[in-house]
């Protein structure tokens, strides 16, 4: 059996085929990160004195209701209004649900798309977080693939459930992600931010694996390489060696891995973000986009009795779940991390994008709540020069249809891809994942 | 399940008990939790010392792929109305005697199409619950009335709209009051908490009590005298809040040491008013949503050994318990 230990001392040269499959073995098993790192076609450095935009795309999946977040009706017809009043907020003639308090006093710091518009009443997540119905390549994907990775941190990270694993998905992303630029753009998966559970088996060396250790099958693994090339000539192998290289960097970095303890947080700051899942995604988040990452998604709950925003029912499952938990968690969360980023003087480079796959029916059903409605719903989008306060469109009466500016999946994405830095007009590599549409003019200047 | 032979000894609790001439009363707290199904919570009870210590002492049955929760216990606590949904059907009220182990027949009362949830029960039998355009209602949210003697439905003059809505009752001890959730009174349909007067068939105001924001979630002492609700106003701690009103006074009471930064919500007030059960998130509880008890006395939380698991505990009901020597 291979030993590691002894392993720097030996000339690859002199190893056998056997052996090297060995090593093959064990690189899959301890620095398969470098997979992740090795996404990027290009690595982009950070412009000198401009820090480069990143994104926190929190995803509602299950489609919460517009009418009791950012698009209340609280005058309309008795068949449609739910039983939620609306704030006030500080411009005139906007309002928000009763249910988001806190969001309805930092209004001057998001737009709100109220004029979001499809047609599939399913719940397909990929119109919304790729711009088509039919693609697979995510946002995060997409921006890895153009912007590559900076300072040492995985480009693109999922915070959440990535589907395979919870038997009870309100919405899937699982057929999301890399897609045909391969499992490499997939997004890196934190099942849960918590501090004590954070759980990245790409971060976990094998029990038996110091990082000194690491490091000489770091220098094993090169000769063998070196043997590759010698062999081979492969720009592929040289390919993977850079990608090896950032992996041990991440595992063996102190400044990387505590960007991913939340523990190293002030206790106060994560109390104010709120002591839920959530919450707690959202802090780390803006840690991460602080270290470097460049795309984080955050996935809401994924169980029923965990909260999706599917809400079909009356009590748990339904709007009694709105009432309180969803809604909640979503204003505590989500003030926080806007105040946060704003306090840290990262909101100006931060996107913070916040939307579901559809909204819900104007209609009550028989439990007092909403079913699926893709045709008119709600989108919100902060920082990184959105001009906050901005109404983009509006519902009409009965927030069945946008009354105007109808908003596509497709200018959706345009406009994150613009927001993030990749130029959607002239760049004509981005032109398959955002067809003709342009950026929304509004948010964009 | 241990049988709460205790329980079976209990007459009605009429009196309210000052917290000056009961140091230490025992309290039974129903709640909904999803400690043993992940998908569907469960209702269970738990007992406890009034100082330290505590334990589970039962649970309803559960029912396959039924998502039980919102618990209310009669006050003399041999009764147990919850709301029951099954996936893809309507909310419905049920009802479990905790001396029988068995449920209560409602049939009458689950005649509606529509979902029916969030009860409340008094020390006299009669559940009150909201109904979503139950036939023969107002429309919309209504509050209904229903009497487990006679399985009929009792009147409440003056008290459902039909544009509106009323929600979240809860009833007092004494039967007499209705706290309740209104949108009808501000033009942006703000949630308030209101008051009904069954003795007088009417609304009661309750000045002071309401703010510009969301004030939900009450819960009414046996005689009516105290309300503890839910609120967003701004000045609290922190999220949402649980604020306690004094009718009497028309002020709302100061409950040092309950609230934190996170959020508070489903405060219930025990029919003496000393104590407060309610739901919290924070960082130092073992799930994400806890159950809590504030005692107004020593205006500290109790501890509940016992009580919370590492997945949701949450619509607490508590109430006060005879000592064993009564």
């Amino acid at each position: 059996m291979l030993q590691l230990g002894s392993a720097k001392s030996k000339n690859c040269q002199g190893l056998s085929r056997r052996h090297m499959l060995q090593v093959a073995g064990i690189d899959l098993l301890g620095i398969s990160l470098a997979n992740s790192l090795g996404s990027s076609s290009v690595f982009a450095d950070e412009t000198k004195g401009r820090r480069e935009t990143s994104c926190i795309f929190i995803w509602l999946n299950g489609g919460p209701s517009q009418f009791e977040t950012f698009d209340p009706k609280p005058n309309t017809s008795e068949a449609i209004r739910g039983p939620f009043g609306a704030i006030q907020t500080h411009l005139p003639g906007v309002a928000v649900s009763e249910l988001i308090p806190m969001l309805s006093r930092r209004i001057d710091k998001y737009a709100l798309i109220r004029s979001m518009t499809h047609r599939n009443a399913n719940h397909a997540s990929t119109a919304m977080l790729t711009g088509f119905d039919n693609k697979q390549e995510s946002f995060g994907a997409v921006v890895t693939k153009f912007k590559g990775s900076k300072q040492g941190m995985p480009p693109y990270i999922h915070i959440g459930s990535t589907a395979a694993d919870a038997t009870k998905i309100v919405s899937n992303i699982d057929k999301v992600g890399g897609g045909q630029f391969g499992s490499a753009y997939d997004p890196l998966a934190m099942r849960d931010p918590t501090g004590k559970n954070v759980k990245l088996s790409m971060f976990s060396l094998p029990k038996d694996i110091s990082a000194d250790r690491l490091q000489q099958r770091q220098q094993l693994l090169g000769s063998i390489d070196e043997f590759r090339q010698q062999t081979e000539n492969s720009q592929a192998i040289q390919r993977l060696d850079r990608h090896r290289q950032q992996a041990v960097d991440l595992l063996t970095s102190t400044r990387v891995r505590d960007a991913f303890d939340l523990e190293k947080e002030d206790r106060r700051l994560r109390a104010k973000y709120g002591a839920n899942f959530f919450g707690q995604a959202c802090l780390m988040g803006r840690r991460l986009v602080e270290a470097g990452t460049r795309y984080v998604q955050i996935k809401w709950y994924d169980i029923v009795a965990y909260d999706a925003w599917d809400c079909h029912g009356a009590e748990l499952p339904g709007m009694m779940r709105m009432e309180q938990q969803l809604c909640p968690r979503l204003d505590q969360g989500l003030s926080a991390l806007l105040d946060d980023l704003e306090d840290r003087g990262l909101l100006d480079s931060t996107l913070v994008v916040v939307v579901g796959e559809f909204g819900r029916t104007p209609k009550l059903n028989k439990n007092g709540a909403r079913d699926h409605w893709p045709y008119c719903y709600s989108a919100l989008m902060a920082g990184a020069g959105v001009p906050g306060g901005t109404i983009v469109g509006a519902s009409d009466r009965t927030c069945a249809a946008p009354a105007h500016r109808p908003v596509s999946p497709t200018e959706f994405a345009a406009t994150i891809y613009h927001r993030l830095g990749i130029d959607t007009t002239t760049d004509l590599r981005i032109r398959p994942f955002v067809g003709g549409a342009l950026p929304i003019r509004e948010l964009v200047g | 399940m241990r049988r709460l032979t205790w329980l079976s000894a209990l007459t009605l609790f009429t009196g309210m008990v000052s917290a000056s001439e009961q140091s230490s009363p025992r309290l039974l707290i129903a709640l909904a939790s999803l400690r043993d199904e992940p998908l569907h919570p469960t209702i269970y009870f738990y007992e406890h010392d009034g100082e330290q210590t505590g334990k589970i002492v039962g649970k309803v049955a559960p029912v396959d792929k039924r998502s039980d929760h919102h618990p209310a216990l009669s006050h003399d606590g041999k009764l147990c109305a919850f709301a029951a949904e099954v996936v893809s059907t309507v909310c419905t009220v049920e009802c479990w005697n905790l001396d029988t182990e068995k449920s209560v027949d409602l049939a009458p009362l689950k005649k509606s199409p529509n979902a029916q949830m969030a009860p409340s029960l008094g020390t006299a039998p009669v559940v009150c619950f909201e109904a979503w355009n139950r036939p023969g209602s107002p429309g919309r949210w209504d509050l209904l009335l229903y009497e487990l003697n006679t399985k009929r439905l009792l009147d409440l003059p003056n008290l459902n709209t039909s544009q509106f809505d009323e929600r979240k009752p809860a009833l007092s001890g004494d039967g007499r009051w209705l706290a309740f959730v209104t949108n009808a009174q501000t033009r942006e349909r703000l949630s308030e908490v209101a008051l009904y007067d069954r003795q007088a068939s009417q609304r009661v105001a309750v000045p002071g009590l309401n703010s510009r924001f969301m004030d939900t979630e009450p819960s009414i002492s046996h005689d009516g005298r105290f309300i503890a609700f839910v609120t967003d106003r701004t000045g609290g701690e922190g999220a949402r809040d649980i604020n306690l009103y004094d009718r009497k006074t028309s002020q709302l009471i100061p409950l040092p040491g309950l609230n934190s930064v996170g959020q508070e919500q489903s405060p219930s007030i025990s029919p003496d008013g000393r104590f407060i059960a309610f739901v919290s998130e924070r960082l130092e509880g073992v799930g994400e949503r806890d159950v809590y008890a504030y005692d107004r006395q020593t205006k500290s939380l109790l501890p509940l050994p016992g009580l919370n698991s590492p997945r949701d505990e949450y619509d607490p009901c508590l109430i006060v318990l005879p000592s064993t020597g009564d």
